[in-house]
């Protein structure tokens, strides 16, 4: 029924109602409701995440309620296209490093495919084309290889350069 | 307030491996790597090495090279250290040179190549593995135009003659090998692939996998050695799998699988299977020749009279018979095709020597079969006995689970309307069931199939 609120419980303990059928987009909340008969006056808790990321949450899953449900993927055929992200989508994302792994993190905790498929595009957009020292850079990344296993990794290929 | 932020190093590898399945697999492996030892592991899996796109995709869809500086990375680095990964490369002509020559690459079984130029195609293609949707295109190959083919391997859906006049006589002196490959069946034995074969005038060596209409005689030894070994006079290896078929009546030769063995005499270096069987219901012939070990991906129309043996790479197996199946055949099935994948069985008749559940006391030899890959039965034509056969758990265990391709109806026959115990066990093991639309779906029947998906049909 549409208007039909229930209650989510942020980990920071946060209380957001939100109308059942927004709330359903995630499966994992959807299969709360269904396999675990909660009624509308309990309060479900999110224990991974925090207010503020659920907030974005509750923003695009209302923004995306109508979308239709996204084919299966499939391994042999993915789409690589990683441009593929609409404008509001884009404009949504525009958010720190640090955000935008945690929206991955709850999508996927939440199981909200279209979202993690955008976040996860946004994140390749950003890989596309660098080098690995530009990865390091941009996602802060320690290189952890010692001198002498870098240099191993050298000798490995010194035929190829020599060549 | 700051508080301390998720990194790309902090999410799981499952999150990771969405992220890369965004991107090229060249793409990946030039970003990360060398990056960490973490990432380095990851991006060195097969999913991101096995496939390798050396090209650039314009908007025109044009493939062009990849940029100086990557593909120099790719060269130096990240090539020479997954090049025994790769299965699959895709290059652009002007680099092909740059990558094929930076490392070997033991594992390659697929090359692409891009924007290449006719006169070095025509150089370098010694060796060409082809499908084809017709013998036609074959024929087009063989016209000229690759005449330093010395290994063709064609795989031809159907061989069927062709409106279009195409010279099937020049002779081919270049070509050593030929593998003609066809599933369905043509008649076209004498008119299409006798003629070409005779162009091979130093064909060394020879692979035949055919199924072959005819009107009066089977294929047999002194059809071979008359049609093709007296005519390619340097033939030192001639494997084959050939089924040819003949309706029956007045005017065949009905020949016996020993005739049809003692045909093989004269042939040296092989062991030579045979098998004639007769359908009488049907007013068909059929008879089987190969080369053993066999070498085939499928095997068809197996009777009660299969020979036995063992047959490593064949996946896909079908039975047909005008006489039952008993269990001990299934039995036999098993043993020969351990890695069968799909079995399709053809028989309407009943089984004979019926065990089910109220028998079994008296019946404790009956041994359990086991088939440890096999995914998919098609049981549309076949008796309701041999739905049973696997369904029933004193002879058939499901190991995993099992598309089983039967009628609804049938189903409900042999369960007793899924209430059969000897049948709940196996029955569980199904991916799904089909029920027409107008069928209510009880609850027993859902308790019956607890793990299996139910349709519902729009019938």
């Amino acid at each position: 029924m549409a208007g039909h609120k229930i209650k989510l419980q942020s980990n920071d303990g946060d209380i957001f109602d939100v109308e059942v059928e927004i709330a359903k987009l995630s499966i994992t909340i959807k299969t709360m409701l269904e396999d675990l008969s909660m009624n509308e006056e309990e309060i479900i808790p999110l224990p991974n995440i925090n207010s503020a990321i659920f907030k974005k949450v509750i923003q695009w899953t209302t923004h995306h309620k109508d979308d239709p449900p996204l084919p299966p993927e499939d391994d042999e055929n993915r789409e690589k296209n990683t441009n593929d992200i609409s404008s509001w989508d884009q404009e949504f994302l525009k958010v720190d490093q640090g955000t935008l792994f945690e929206l991955i993190l709850a999508a996927n905790y939440l199981d909200i495919k279209g979202l993690l498929d955008v976040t996860c595009t946004s994140v390749a957009n950003m890989i596309k084309g660098k080098t690995s020292e530009e990865i390091r850079q941009t996602f802060n990344i320690k290189n952890d290889f010692t001198p002498q296993e870098e240099e191993q990794i050298k000798k490995e290929n010194e035929w190829c350069e020599n060549k | 307030m700051e508080r301390l932020s998720v990194k790309l190093n902090d999410l799981s590898d499952e999150i990771l491996l969405l992220i890369f399945k965004k991107l090229d697999n060249t793409e990946v492996l030039y970003s990360f790597i060398g990056v960490n030892k973490r990432f380095n592991k990851l991006v060195h899996d097969s999913i991101f090495t096995n496939h390798l796109t050396m090209t650039r995709c314009s908007s025109n869809g044009s493939f062009d090279r990849l940029d100086n500086q990557i593909l120099d990375r790719f060269c130096s680095q990240i090539l020479p250290s997954v090049h025994h990964k790769i299965k699959w490369l895709d290059i652009e002509s002007s680099s092909m040179e740059d990558v094929l020559l930076c490392t070997s690459y033991p594992n390659l079984c697929g090359l692409g190549l891009y924007n290449i130029e006719k006169d070095i195609a025509l150089r370098i293609f010694t060796e060409l593995h082809v499908k084809l949707g017709n013998f036609t295109d074959c024929l087009y190959l063989l016209d000229g135009r690759f005449d330093s083919l010395q290994k063709l391997f064609v795989d031809i859906h159907r061989i069927l003659s062709s409106q279009i006049i195409i010279d099937n006589k020049k002779q081919l002196p270049n070509l050593k090998l030929f593998s003609l490959y066809s599933e369905l069946d043509t008649d076209k034995y004498n008119e299409l692939i006798m003629p070409l074969l005779h162009r091979m005038i130093n064909l060394e060596e020879l692979d035949l996998h055919l199924v072959v209409y005819r009107e009066k005689r089977f294929i047999d030894g002194y059809d071979l050695k008359y049609n093709i070994i007296n005519n390619l006079l340097r033939l030192n290896k001639f494997v084959f799998n050939i089924r040819s078929r003949l309706p029956l009546n007045d005017q065949v030769y009905l020949s016996s699988n020993e005739d049809c063995q003692l045909s093989f005499n004269d042939f040296k270096n092989n062991k030579i299977i045979s098998c004639i069987d007769y359908f009488p219901d049907r007013k068909e012939g059929q008879c089987h020749i190969y080369s053993y070990p066999y070498q085939a991906k499928y095997y068809e129309y197996i009777t009660n009279n299969f020979p036995d043996g063992l047959f490593k790479y064949v996946r896909e197996v079908s039975l047909y018979d005008e006489h039952p199946f008993e269990h001990e055949f299934f039995v036999k099935i098993a043993k020969s095709f351990p890695f069968m994948e799909q079995l399709t069985v053809n028989n309407e008749k009943p089984q004979k020597n019926k065990f089910d559940e109220q028998s079994k006391d008296d019946n404790r030899h009956l041994s359990v079969i086991q088939y440890p890959y096999l995914s998919v039965v098609d049981l549309f034509h076949a008796h309701d006995d041999y739905v049973e056969q696997f369904l029933l758990d004193i002879k058939t265990c499901l190991t995993t689970k099992l598309d089983l391709q039967v009628y609804f109806s049938t189903l409900d026959r042999v369960t007793n309307n899924f209430t059969r115990d000897a049948t709940r066990i196996n029955c569980g093991k199904l991916l799904d069931i089909h029920v027409p639309r107008k069928i209510l779906i009880s609850n027993q029947l859902k308790d019956y199939f607890s793990d299996t998906k139910i349709y519902c049909l729009n019938l």
